[in-house]
C-alpha cells in the first residue's frame, strides 16, 4: 500500500516505443479509461527527500515546490497553468521518492503534459519560484505540526531507519526551509528530475492528442530505488508535540516478495481499515483516542505503521499490541474468507479516479515492481489477495510482527514547555 | 470601465481547451413512475448505484423532526439472515451509505461486480420489508446520535443546517437532516411504519448506477423501484416565517478554534437558463474567496480541507449558493471583500472575453465529478428533474454559452442580500449544551 494517501493503485500498462511521437526516455505508465471526463497527469521520481548527501532535509519538497512555481520559459508556472485551467494539482514528498501531479480535462491534458515535462526535463528555478516554494513548504511544514498521524510517522520512520533516506522527515521544520540554498536547490532539480529518472503515470481519458504529446519510453530508470538501514534491534524514544500519541513500526516484506506483502497489506486492513477494522472499531469507544495504521509498500523493507493520538492514547496501547500479536495465530476459514473480500473491496475502491489510479501507479513503478500495482492489467495485485490463505497470513505475521519501534508524543504547552 | 477578464486579474490561458472527450455510455428506463440511469463504464473495478426517493425533509410534518433519517438508518439496520444489511453488504465486498436531503432520501450501494447483484438483492430486501421493531430503531438511534454528534463538529454544517431552517418557508424541508436526539427518542414502530409507508413510493423515484454495469443481471435495478410501494407522496405544507430583512444574522456556539461564516444565496434551478452563468459565477467566487483569504498553497487542497469557498447546490429546489469563510483571519472582511466583488460584478459593465472564467468553471465541475458516487449522483440528480443523463455535456454547454451579460443578470438577481450564519467558539465558561 502506497503512503499516506492509500490510494490504490493503478494499472500499468508499458507502452511501445512505436506508440509515441519521437521524443525522449523514461519509464510510462498509463490508465485509458474513456468514460472519464479528466486526465491525470503525474510524474515521479526516485530521489531522497533530505538530498543525495543526506545533508539537507527538506530539499527535495522545496525543489519541487519551485519547480512547479517558477514560470516556464517566461510563461505561466506549471501551478498558474492547472490553477486557470480549474483542475487540481499535487505535489508529494516521501523519504525515497517525490511526484507532481494535475487532474485536468482531457481536452487540456496535452497542453499541461507539455508543459509539466517542460518545466521538470530541464528545471530552471527562478527567485520568485524559490521563494514561493519556501514559503509554500513552510505551509505544508506548520500543517503538519497538529497532524499527530505524521508526525509519529515520521519519528517512527526515524526510529526503524538508522540511515538513509527514511531516517529523515520529507517535510521537516518549517526553519529548516529558510536554511536550504538556490544553488543547492537547482542542482538538486537538475539531478533528480532528468529524463531518465522519470516515471510518467497517466489515467483517465487518454486522447490521441495526448498520446501525441507523451514522451517515448525507455522501459527502465537510470537509477534503482534508494533504500534505508534498518536498526537491528528497534528501539523505544519520546518527542513532544501539541497532541499526545505514541506509534509503532515494524519492518515487513520488500516490494518484490508480492505474496507476504500483499499479506501484511491484509493485516493492515482486517485490524486498522478506518470503517471495518477491528482495531478501530473497539477504538470507538474510547473518546479522544484515533487510531489509524497501515502497511507501506516500499522496495526494500516495507514497513507496518500503527499510530494512536489523543489524549486517551495510552488507553489503546494494549489492545493494539494485543491485536497484533494475535495475527501471528490463523483466522478461522470463515471470518478469513469474509475480511479478504472486504480487503479486495477496499483496495479497488482506492482507485477509482483518474488522480488515484496515476498515483498508484506511479508509487509502485518508483518503488521497483509497477506490475504489482492494483489494478494492473497483469492482476498481480488481485491474484496476490488470492493467493492468501489464513496459515499463510499468520506465518507472514510471525516472521515480521516482533519487536516494534516505539515512539510516544508528549504534549507541549503552548508556550513550547513539555507538559507531564 | 474595465473588461471583466482586467478586473478579475485573469490571464487567458494560451492553450485550447477542449473539455469532455468521454464517451459515457448513458441509457435511462422508465419504470412505473421511477427512472433507473445506467452510466456505463467497462474498465472500472467496481459498480456504485445511487437510490433516490422522495422521502426526505420536506415529508415530515413538524412533530417529525428526524423520522426521515430514523426510516432511512433502520433499513440500513434491517437484519437478514439474523445480520444488518449494512454488515452484510460489507461482508460482500461493499458498502451502503445515505443522506437525508431537503426532498429525498438517497442511498449509495457500492461493491465488488461479482457480487453486486447478490448486493443488491440484499438491499431490495430491506427496502421492501424493512425492520420497525423497538430493537431495530434502537439501533438507529445510537447510530444516528453518533453522526449527530460528528456533524455538530463541523463548522459549515452547523452553519448549513441554521440557514436552511430559514431557508425553505413551505415546508420543513430545513430541519436538521438526521433530527435531534431528543426526537429521535420519541419515535416508536408505528411512526417509522407510518412515514415509510407515505413516502417510500415509486412515483419521483431515481436509481442511478456506474461503473462496470455488464456484472449487474437485467432487471436488478429496476428491482429496486419494485421495493417500493405505488404512487407518489407529496411535500408536507406549512408556513414558516422568513427572517425580518434586518435580522439576517443566526450565530451558534460550538467547541471549535475559529469562526466561521456561512452565507446563503438562492440560486437559478438546473432547468433555468441561468444554470450555466451561476456555475461561472460560483466558481469565480470559490476561486476569488481563495486569493483574499485562502492559505496560499500550491497543491489543490480537497473541499473538506477548504477553510474557504462557495458551492452551487442546484440538486435542491429552491437552489441555493452557499459562501464559507473560515476565521483564519477576520472573516467578515474577507466576506465583504467577496460581497464587494459581487456587487461589481452585478454592477460594473462588463465587457471582453469570458473564456478563462468558463475554462475555470469547467474544470472545477469536473474535477469534482470523478468518483463513482458523484457520477452517480450527477445523473440521476439531472435525469431527476428531467434532463438528461450526460450531466458533463449539459454543464458544459451551459458554462460555454454564457455571456457577460448573463453573469450580470444572474450577480444581479441572486447575489444580492444573503442570509448569514456565524459560528463561533464556545466560550469557555459556558456550558457544553448546544
Amino acid at each position: 500500500m502506497m503512503l499516506r494517501a492509500v490510494r490504490g493503485a493503478a494499472a500499468v500498462l508499458c507502452l511501445t516505443a512505436a506508440f509515441f511521437a519521437p521524443a525522449r526516455a523514461q519509464l510510462v505508465t498509463a490508465h485509458e479509461d474513456p468514460a472519464a471526463a479528466t486526465t491525470a497527469v503525474e510524474l515521479w521520481y526516485r530521489a531522497p527527500s533530505a538530498g543525495y548527501d543526506l545533508k539537507s532535509p527538506g530539499i527535495a519538497r522545496v525543489a519541487l515546490a519551485a519547480t512547479v512555481a517558477s514560470k516556464i520559459a517566461g510563461g505561466s508556472s506549471l501551478s498558474e497553468m492547472v490553477n486557470r485551467l480549474g483542475g487540481s494539482l499535487s505535489i508529494q514528498v516521501f523519504p525515497d521518492i517525490s511526484m507532481v501531479g494535475a487532474n485536468v480535462p482531457a481536452g487540456s491534458a496535452p497542453a499541461v503534459l507539455r508543459a509539466m515535462t517542460a518545466a521538470f526535463f530541464n528545471p530552471v528555478i527562478t527567485d520568485a519560484g524559490m521563494k514561493i516554494a519556501v514559503q509554500d513548504s513552510g505551509v505544508a511544514a506548520a500543517s503538519q505540526l497538529y497532524d499527530s498521524a505524521q508526525t509519529l510517522q515520521d519519528a517512527l520512520f526515524a526510529e526503524l531507519f538508522s540511515e538513509g533516506p527514511a531516517h529523515y522527515a520529507p517535510v521537516p521544520a518549517t526553519a529548516q526551509f529558510a536554511k536550504i540554498a538556490p544553488a543547492d536547490v537547482q542542482a538538486f532539480a537538475s539531478r533528480a528530475f532528468r529524463r531518465s529518472n522519470a516515471i510518467l503515470s497517466i489515467a483517465g481519458n487518454v486522447s490521441d492528442a495526448l498520446k501525441a504529446a507523451e514522451p517515448q519510453p525507455a522501459g527502465a530508470l537510470d537509477a534503482p530505488p534508494f533504500d534505508s538501514t534498518p536498526v537491528v534491534t528497534p528501539g523505544e524514544t519520546s518527542a513532544s508535540a501539541p497532541v499526545p500519541g505514541m506509534g509503532f513500526a515494524w519492518t515487513g516484506p520488500r516490494i518484490a516478495d508480492t505474496r507476504a506483502a500483499t499479506a501484511m497489506d491484509f493485516i493492515a486492513d482486517y485490524l486498522f481499515d478506518p470503517d471495518s477494522g477491528t482495531v478501530i472499531r473497539a477504538a470507538r469507544s474510547q473518546r479522544d483516542a484515533f487510531a489509524g495504521g497501515q502497511f507501506v509498500t516500499l522496495h526494500d523493507p516495507g514497513v507496518l505503521l500503527v499510530t494512536l493520538s489523543g489524549g486517551s492514547a495510552a488507553a489503546l496501547q494494549q489492545p493494539v499490541l494485543d491485536a497484533v500479536s494475535a495475527m501471528a495465530q490463523p483466522l478461522d476459514a470463515a471470518t478469513f474468507a469474509k475480511a479478504r473480500k472486504v480487503f479486495l473491496y477496499h483496495i479497488l475502491s482506492q482507485i477509482q479516479t483518474p488522480m488515484q489510479r496515476a498515483d498508484d501507479a506511479g508509487w509502485y513503478a518508483a518503488e521497483g515492481n509497477a506490475q504489482y500495482a492494483p489494478g494492473d492489467p497483469s492482476d498481480t495485485y488481485v491474484n496476490a489477495i488470492n493467493s492468501l490463505d489464513p496459515q499463510f497470513v499468520a506465518q507472514v505475521a510471525r516472521t515480521y510482527l516482533q519487536r516494534p519501534a516505539v515512539v510516544r508524543l508528549i504534549q507541549s504547552s503552548p508556550g513550547g514547555s513539555t507538559a507531564t | 470601465m474595465r473588461s471583466i477578464a482586467a478586473l478579475c486579474g485573469l490571464l487567458f490561458l494560451a492553450c485550447a481547451i477542449a473539455p469532455a472527450g468521454a464517451a459515457a455510455n448513458f441509457s435511462v428506463t422508465r419504470v412505473s413512475g421511477g427512472s433507473v440511469v445506467r452510466q456505463d463504464d467497462p474498465v472500472s473495478d467496481l459498480i456504485g448505484t445511487q437510490m433516490r426517493i422522495s422521502a426526505g425533509l420536506d415529508r415530515q410534518s413538524s412533530s417529525q423532526n428526524g423520522l426521515a433519517a430514523l426510516v432511512a438508518e433502520s433499513i440500513l439496520q434491517t437484519p437478514l439472515d439474523g445480520v444488518p444489511l449494512a454488515d452484510l453488504i460489507a461482508g460482500e465486498g461493499g458498502s451502503i451509505v445515505y443522506d437525508v436531503d431537503p426532498h429525498d432520501v438517497r442511498f449509495y450501494l457500492e461493491g465488488l461486480p461479482a457480487s453486486y447483484d447478490a448486493m443488491l438483492g440484499q438491499f431490495r430486501a430491506a427496502l421492501a420489508r424493512p425492520d420497525f421493531s423497538a430493537a431495530a430503531l434502537a439501533r438507529a438511534r445510537a447510530a444516528l446520535g453518533a453522526r449527530i454528534v460528528r456533524m455538530q463538529q463541523l463548522p459549515l454544517t452547523v452553519g448549513l443546517q441554521m440557514l436552511n431552517r430559514t431557508f425553505y418557508t413551505d415546508s420543513n424541508a430545513g430541519m436538521p437532516p438526521l433530527g435531534l436526539p431528543q426526537t429521535l427518542a420519541g419515535f416508536v414502530s408505528a411512526d417509522a411504519q407510518g412515514f415509510y409507508s407515505a413516502h417510500y413510493l415509486r412515483g419521483g423515484a431515481v436509481v442511478s448506477a456506474a461503473g462496470k454495469l455488464s456484472g449487474i443481471a437485467p432487471g436488478s435495478l429496476e428491482s429496486l423501484i419494485g421495493a417500493l410501494g405505488p404512487g407518489s407522496s407529496a411535500p408536507i405544507k406549512v408556513s414558516l416565517k422568513q427572517l425580518p430583512s434586518n435580522t439576517r444574522q443566526l450565530i451558534a456556539r460550538r467547541d471549535i478554534p475559529v469562526p466561521w461564516l456561512v452565507a446563503q444565496y438562492k440560486a437559478p434551478d438546473l432547468q433555468s437558463r441561468d444554470f450555466g452563468p451561476m456555475l461561472v459565477l460560483t466558481s469565480f467566487l470559490e476561486r476569488t474567496l481563495a486569493d483574499v483569504a485562502g492559505v496560499p498553497t500550491l497543491s489543490t487542497a480537497t473541499s473538506g480541507a477548504r477553510g474557504v469557498g462557495a458551492t452551487y447546490n442546484f440538486d435542491t429546489q429552491p437552489a441555493n449558493v452557499i459562501v464559507y469563510v473560515d476565521g483564519g483571519g477576520n472573516p467578515t472582511q474577507v466576506f465583504a471583500t467577496a460581497l464587494t466583488i459581487v456587487n461589481v460584478l452585478g454592477h460594473a459593465k462588463l465587457a471582453g472575453d469570458l473564456s478563462d472564467m468558463k475554462t475555470f468553471a469547467i474544470g472545477r465541475f469536473l474535477d469534482q465529478s470523478t468518483t463513482l458516487r458523484d457520477r452517480a449522483w450527477l445523473a440521476g440528480t439531472f435525469v431527476g428533474q428531467r434532463l438528461g443523463p450526460d450531466y458533463a455535456a449539459q454543464a458544459i454547454a451551459a458554462i460555454q454559452k454564457t455571456t457577460a451579460s448573463d453573469l450580470q443578470r444572474v450577480a444581479v438577481r441572486y447575489l444580492g442580500f444573503p442570509n448569514i450564519a456565524l459560528v463561533l467558539p464556545r466560550d469557555p465558561q459556558q456550558n457544553a449544551s448546544p
